[in-house]
């Protein structure tokens, strides 16, 4: 498997680690209460298709990313920083 | 008081060399992690000029010369390895932190270094797509690194606690190749 980092180019997969579901960037405020946090903490989808993910290419720019990967083929469809999905959330 | 003797990572234990290839330590004077501050690059890229004459280096790629190098590690990361920096003019627009006893520093040269990386790395870093000047923050042999083309091969830079183990494993592809390149 062979991940198109957007700061180092394409790398191999062993040079990143996966971090769970992209989900985890959309954390509920504070006082959203204990069903909103039960759902971000312990509720997940798991599609044989597409799914967003998060991964951190630890042994390369140490970038968290967001990756768009076809768990059924393991091809990726995309992968942008985190940094610009998170502010773009705001 | 106690006056402690400095001793190298890989002192006593480097150099080593398997036929052509050769693998020695480094010991720059200093290793400093320059860190620029949001939307500060700009002015990190003109204090480093005019402290050190020296461009900021672009993503997977380093510049200076040999007496002081600034090496990309990584997003918004930067390692100012070789004579002790300007500290004070680099401060204003970058967070730096001193790192010299942090890093075993080594250079593998000869012929077939290459080849030698190929068996730890997966990265292609042969003289054609990996050049002078470039640089990448990877694995070898699962352990990071960051390593850079030298004019006769590489030098690559791993965390102190990891440099015996890093040695082992370059010292393992050292023999394999040259074993390789003595039979044909």
């Amino acid at each position: 498997m062979r991940i198109n980092c957007p700061v180092c180019g394409e790398r191999d997969s062993r040079e990143f680690h996966y971090r769970g579901a992209a989900k985890l960037l959309d954390r509920p405020d504070g006082d959203a209460g204990a069903e909103a946090f039960h759902d971000y903490v312990y509720v997940r989808e798991n599609p044989a298709g597409i799914n967003r993910e998060l991964w951190f290419h630890e042994n390369g720019c140490r970038s968290w990313l967001v990756a768009e990967r076809n768990v059924s083929t393991h091809e990726f469809l995309s992968v942008k920083l985190a940094a610009d999905i998170k502010r773009g959330m705001k | 008081m106690v006056d402690l003797i400095a001793k190298t990572p890989l002192a006593g234990i480097l150099p080593i060399n398997a036929g052509e290839t050769v693998l020695t330590e480094a010991s720059p004077a200093s290793i400093t992690s320059v860190m620029p501050h949001q939307g500060r690059e700009k002015a990190l890229g003109e204090a480093l000029k005019k402290a050190h004459d020296i461009g900021l280096p672009a993503v997977g790629r380093s510049s200076g010369t040999a007496a002081l190098r600034m090496i990309w590690t990584g997003r918004g990361q930067y390692m100012l390895v070789g004579n002790k920096p300007a500290a004070r003019a680099l401060a204003r627009s970058s967070t730096l932190t001193d790192q010299s006893d942090g890093w075993a520093v080594m250079q593998l040269t000869g012929d077939n270094a290459a080849q030698v990386m190929a068996r730890l790395c997966p990265l292609d870093l042969r003289a054609a797509s990996f050049k002078n000047g470039h640089t990448a923050r990877t694995e070898l042999a699962h352990i990071m690194a960051v390593v850079s083309r030298i004019p006769k091969g590489f030098e690559i830079m791993v965390m102190r606690s990891f440099a015996q183990t890093a040695v082992t494993s370059l010292q393992q592809a050292m023999d394999s190749v040259a074993a390789q390149w003595t039979r044909t």
